[in-house]
Formats: C-alpha cells, structure tokens, sequence
C-alpha cells in the first residue's frame, strides 16, 4: 500500500529550484534512507511531506489524500530543528503531546526517557544539546502513527544510543514505515530496505538495499568530490 | 483543541510577564503608600526612587508584551515553533485563531496593568478610590470611555494589519521581513484612507468612524486566516 506519494513536485526559492519534477511513492513497511549532499533537497522533501511548505507544481497525497489533519495525525515527523520551548520541563512537554496527539502514549514516553538517562523534571534550557536530541526522538517514536519521518536524527547522539534508537526504530517497520535523513549513512545502513540519493533537487538513485553491496560505498562513490 | 491551544501559548506568554506586573504593581503600590503616608525622608527618598523605578517597570509592561507578542506569532506562524504548530493535528485556521485571541489577551491586560500601576504612581489614591471618583463624575466617564475605546480600536486595527501584512510577507521567497513591513503599513495606510474618505463622504460621527474601523479590522482579519490557511512557507 503506497502512504506517501509525490507527483511531479517541483520547489523553487525565488530563482533557486531545490527540489525538479519529484516522483517518488513510499509504501508501507519500509525503512527508507533518504540521501544526498548538503542542499540536494532532502529537507525541502521532507518539510513538504509534513506541508510546511508550498510546493511550486506537483503534488504530495497521503494515502490517496490531500495533506491536512489526517497525514498530520499519521504522520510523526522530527524535524531538523530544535522546537521545544526551553522554558518548559520535560514531562510538561509529553503533556502537552498527550494532550494533542491521540497517538501519543505517554507510558512509552516515559519508559524510553527511563532508558535514555532522561530526567523528566528538568527545564529544557539547562539540557545539554545531545539530551534535547534525545528528547526529541522519544517524543516522535512515542506516537504510533503509519509514517515516521526523521529529519538528522542522530546529531548529538552519542553511539551507544544510536544502535538503542535505531533497534527501535527496526521493530516500528512492523506497523509502519519509516524515512530517515542522515549523513550518518554507515550507521544507519544495517536497518534500511530502500535508498533514495538526492542531488541537485532531482532524485538520481532509487533501489532497493538488497541489490547494492553497500550504501556507504555507492554514495560515495556517486558523490566524490 | 481551539481552548487548549490559547492555554498553551497564555501559558508560554505569561511565564515571564507573570513576574514583570507583580513587579509593576508592587512598586506602584509602595510609591502610592510612601506618597500618602510617609513624612521621613527615608518614606520621601523611597518614594523618588520608586517612582523612576516604576515607572521604568510600566514601561516596560507596556513594551515587553508587544515584542514578546509579535516574536511568538512570528515564530510559531513561520519559524522555529511552526515546526511544532504546523505538525499539530489542527487545521491552520486554529492555529490563527489560537495566536490572535491570545495575543490581544496579553496585550490588554498588561494595559491593565500599566492603567493600575500608573494610578497607583500618578493619582495619589487607590485604583478603587479614583474609579469610583470617576464613576461618579459622568463627563470624566465618558471622556474616559472615549480615549479608551480610540486607542483601543486603533491599536486593533494596526495589530490586524501588522499580522495580514506578515502573512502576506512570509508568502514571498526573499526579504520576507521587509516585505511584512511594507505590507503591514501600506494596508493601515489604506485602511486609514478609506474610513477617512467614507466619514467625509458621508459625515461619520466618532462612534461611526471606530465602528467602521472595527469592521474593515475583521475583514482583514478574515483575508488573513484565509492565506494562513491555504498553505505557508516555514523557515
């Protein structure tokens, strides 16, 4: 079954085209990496899955529907920015997700923030940048919704915590699908079925993991500068 | 979900504001007491510095909510905590609603404030001894009444204009902040022209004139909500 689907999506900034004639489908089931250097488009792709931007043509369905609540309600997305209000304490912010999300389980909030060494009754302006990282993920991996979208969601994140998340992230596939945005692709290429390489706004490699010998490597090799 | 979005940001808006209008009041209470009944010069020195001391804290009860206002529209329309607002499952509509009612919330009460403090500082007698002393005298009233409702409206029509003049701003791809500018004065602009040609026009009254300014602020509160709701361009 096809979740996230781009039609002929194009974006530009002023004269700028960041994102050229997208197609892409993602189904269900999937962990997908989606690749690319600095400025391919990657984030540009994902902020308009999450329509926090405008596309210039094309269009993005959601199962077969136009964005709007019901993508927003399935959709758990970690964006690449910080956007927690540093005044407020950890367990008021997994409120205030609990108080919008109906897919919010704040149980597994606070079991995971257990497990990450996260102290629930401290203010988010006296933690240190890998702890709100953290933070971040447990508040998007809580939720159970049909699609993650995770945006550079290991920075700051020491190694061991990498390989706890990334478990997690493993045993989501079961129920849904996942899109992660990294640089980190060696860390990350044991749990992928799909790759997607990015450049220049147009998408130049699509397969599946099993068909190429190492993800790390082809990028590489693709992108040499 | 409307109600629980203006507790959010009420919430987010008066941690900090909280502790500037007890603070206000507080001073403006010890001047009005060292004013009335204090004869040392200990209560006389008090007095001279609570009153620069107070008046620096209205002030800022006044200045402060404004800039907090517009920085957290700002944000949560088109910046950091839009990554938040956005991904909520609300339609974009509620969003604006959720951050107008809020703001002009906090901006009235710190008026509030400011209007208690500066009676407490200024007067020489308590908020209740000086609102009845004008209950009582009814040209006083209705003068009063006057000037708060003018710059009420007006401060609601420039609010207005300043946020459809943001929407329209952050719809551009470059130098959205100064094209904010630039569309928040020159539809105020155009505001302000067409009341001023329709009371010459037809001889408005000061009443009409503020009602005619209250009903074009909706409308163009309206035009507002509608772009916000037909897509934006986050940051």
């Amino acid at each position: 079954m096809v979740l996230l689907e781009y039609k002929n999506v194009s974006k530009k900034f002023g004269k700028k085209e960041a994102l050229k004639d997208i197609n892409l489908e993602i189904s269900s089931g999937k962990i997908i990496g989606l690749f690319g250097k600095n400025g391919a488009g990657k984030t540009t792709m994902i902020k308009l899955a999450n329509n926090l931007l405008i596309p210039s043509s094309g269009q993005i369905l959601f199962k077969g529907e136009k964005l709007g609540i019901i993508s927003k309600n399935s959709i758990s997305y970690l964006p690449d920015k910080n956007y927690l209000e540093e005044n407020n304490k950890v367990y008021q912010i997994y409120n205030f997700f609990a108080d919008f999300y109906s897919n919010f389980d704040i149980e597994k909030a606070l079991l995971l923030s257990k497990k990450l060494e996260i102290d629930i009754d401290k203010q988010i302006s006296k933690l240190s940048k890998g702890m709100i990282e953290k933070i971040r993920l447990v508040l998007v991996l809580s939720r159970d919704t049909e699609l993650y979208i995770l945006d550079e969601p290991f920075e700051g994140i020491d190694p061991l915590t990498r390989d706890y998340i990334l478990d997690i992230i493993k045993n989501l596939k079961k129920k849904s699908s996942i899109i992660i945005c990294t640089h980190l692709i060696n860390e990350v290429e044991r749990i992928l079925d799909e790759v997607v390489f990015l450049d220049d706004g147009k998408i130049v490699f699509k397969d599946n993991v099993k068909n190429i010998k190492g993800v790390d490597i082809l990028f590489k090799e693709m992108f040499k500068c | 979900m409307l109600i629980k979005l203006i507790k959010y940001d009420l919430k987010s808006f008066h941690k900090i504001l909280m502790f500037l209008y007890i603070l206000s009041f507080f001073t403006s209470l010890l001047v009005l007491v060292s004013k009335n009944y204090g004869t040392s010069d200990v209560s006389i020195a008090t007095f001279l510095l609570g009153t620069d001391f107070s008046i620096i804290c209205m002030m800022l009860t006044i200045i402060l909510p404004l800039i907090n206002v517009f920085s957290k529209i700002r944000s949560g329309f088109y910046k950091r905590e839009g990554y938040l607002m956005h991904t909520l499952p609300v339609k974009r509509k509620t969003i604006y609603d959720a951050k107008m009612i809020s703001s002009l919330f906090t901006i009235i009460l710190s008026w509030i404030v400011f209007g208690v403090c500066f009676i407490n500082v200024f007067s020489g007698v308590t908020v209740f001894e000086y609102l009845g002393a004008v209950i009582d005298n009814t040209k006083t009233l209705r003068s009063l009444m006057v000037f708060i409702s003018q710059v009420g409206v007006q401060f609601f029509s420039i609010f207005i204009c300043s946020i459809l003049g943001m929407v329209i701003g952050y719809s551009f791809d470059d130098k959205k902040d100064f094209m904010t500018f630039v569309f928040g004065i020159s539809i105020y602009l155009l505001l302000y022209f067409i009341v001023y040609l329709l009371s010459l026009i037809f001889n408005f009254g000061n009443l009409l004139i503020l009602l005619c300014f209250i009903i074009f602020s909706l409308i163009l509160y309206f035009i507002g909500r509608y772009l916000f709701d037909k897509g934006v361009n986050l940051e």
